[in-house]
C-alpha cells in the first residue's frame, strides 16, 4: 500500500470504485498530497454530493458527509459555519455543480465563503449512464442528446468568477503536479476557491464524446486540448479554436462570509 | 545513483496503461501477470533507466505505484 495512503486515506476502502482510467483517483492523491503537505489532516472535513466524482470526499481518513445531488455546498457552509476553523473541501461533479446544484454554487461563491471547492469536469453525468450536462460541448452527442446538443457548454470558471468567487483554477488530471499546488493554494485561500479539474470518462464522454475509451487516448487528447495561456499565445487564432484555457485565473482577498458571520456573534453578544 | 525501486499494488492496478504513458525512460512494460482486478499489470522492465521523476506515481489513477529510492 502506498505510503501516503497508509497517512492520509482510509485504506480498507481501496481499491478506488473508480474505472479503469477514470481521472477521479488523480483527485484523491493530489487532494491527499496537499492534505499531507499541509499537515492539517485534523483540521480537515469533506464533502461530497451524487456522482461518481463525488465519492472521492469519502476516501479521506477524516470525517466526512455525503448529502442529497447538488446539495453539497449548502452542507457544506453549515459545516463551516459551525467551526471557522475547520479546513472544509467540496468535492463536486459538473452535473452536481452547475446543474442541480447551480443555485447553491451562485450563492456560495457570492458569499465568498471559505471552503475549497473541487469540481470534477467529465463533461457528462457519468454514474447515471452518459446524460447531457450543461458543460457538454455543443454538437455532443450522449444519451440524451441523440442529435447533438444545441447550446454550447457551460463555462464554471466563468460562472465562479461572476457569482463572485475569489480563488479560480482550471487544471486537468493530466496536470498532476499543477493540480496539487491549485489544490493547495485553494485550501490555504481565505474565501470561496475554486478549482476546476477536467477529468477523462472513458465509460462515458470519452465512449460519447471524444470517441474512445482509451484512457492513454483521452490523457493525449486532454494534453492536446487544454492548454496554458503561454501555449495558447503560440498558436493561430485557427488553432486556438476548439482548445480550453488552463491555469490559475484568480486569487483575489475579498471579506468573507464565516469571519463576518462570527464576528457578527461576538458583537451581538456584547452589546447584550 | 541509488537503486530505485518501483513498487506496483497488484491489488490496486486496474491496467490502464497511464504509467507507460507518462514515463518518458521507457521503464515500465505491460506483464502478461493479472493482478486482484483482473487487468494485466505493467512491470518494471528496466529499473537502470529510471530517473526518478515521480511522473509514473503521479498519473497513477489508482495510487497503485509507489516509487521509492
Ligand atoms: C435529486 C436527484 N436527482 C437526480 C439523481 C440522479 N443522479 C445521480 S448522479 C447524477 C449526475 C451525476 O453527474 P455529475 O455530477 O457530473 O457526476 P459524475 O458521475 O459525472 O462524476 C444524477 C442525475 C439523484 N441521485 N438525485
Ligand atoms: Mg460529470
Amino acid at each position: 500500500m502506498h505510503s501516503l495512503a497508509q497517512r492520509v486515506l482510509r485504506t480498507e476502502q481501496l481499491p478506488f470504485t473508480f474505472c479503469p482510467g477514470c481521472g477521479d483517483g488523480i483527485v484523491v492523491q493530489m487532494t491527499a498530497r496537499a492534505i499531507d503537505e499541509l499537515g492539517i489532516l485534523d483540521r480537515v472535513c469533506t464533502l461530497g454530493g451524487v456522482g461518481c466524482s463525488s465519492w472521492i470526499a469519502t476516501y479521506f481518513n477524516v470525517d466526512f458527509m455525503k448529502v442529497p445531488h447538488g446539495r453539497a455546498l449548502p452542507a457544506a457552509m453549515g459545516l463551516k459555519l459551525t467551526n471557522p476553523e475547520r479546513k472544509v473541501l467540496v468535492f463536486t461533479g459538473d452535473g452536481d455543480c452547475v446543474a442541480i446544484g447551480g443555485n447553491h454554487f451562485i450563492h456560495a461563491a457570492h458569499r465568498n465563503i471559505d471552503l475549497a471547492v473541487i469540481m470534477l469536469n467529465n463533461q457528462i453525468y457519468g454514474m447515471t449512464g452518459g446524460q447531457v450536462a450543461p458543460t457538454t460541448p455543443a454538437g455532443a452527442i450522449t444519451v440524451t442528446s441523440p442529435y447533438g446538443k444545441i447550446e454550447p457548454p457551460f463555462d464554471a470558471c466563468e460562472l465562479a468568477r461572476a457569482a463572485g468567487a475569489t480563488f479560480i483554477s482550471r487544471w486537468t488530471t493530466a496536470h498532476p503536479w499543477q493540480l496539487l499546488n491549485a489544490i493547495k493554494k485553494a485550501i490555504q485561500h481565505p474565501g470561496f476557491a475554486f478549482v476546476e479539474v477536467v477529468s477523462p470518462c472513458p465509460a462515458q464522454s470519452g465512449l460519447y464524446i471524444q470517441g474512445s475509451s482509451d484512457p492513454v487516448q483521452l490523457v493525449e487528447w486532454m494534453q492536446q486540448n487544454y492548454i496554458t495561456q503561454e501555449e495558447m499565445d503560440l498558436l493561430s487564432p485557427a488553432e486556438r479554436e476548439g482548445r480550453t484555457l488552463v491555469g490559475d485565473f484568480l486569487a483575489a482577498i475579498r471579506p468573507e462570509f464565516a469571519a463576518r458571520t462570527h464576528e457578527l456573534i461576538d458583537r451581538l453578544k456584547e452589546e447584550k | 545513483m541509488p537503486a530505485t525501486s518501483i513498487n506496483i499494488d497488484a491489488n490496486l492496478c486496474k491496467g490502464c496503461k497511464l504509467c507507460l504513458l507518462s514515463c518518458k525512460e521507457g521503464v515500465l512494460t505491460m506483464s502478461s501477470q493479472k493482478g486482484q482486478q483482473g487487468y494485466f499489470i505493467p512491470e518494471v522492465a528496466y529499473p537502470e533507466r529510471c530517473t526518478q521523476c515521480l511522473r509514473c506515481e503521479y498519473f497513477c489513477p489508482d495510487m497503485a505505484i509507489e516509487v521509492l529510492s
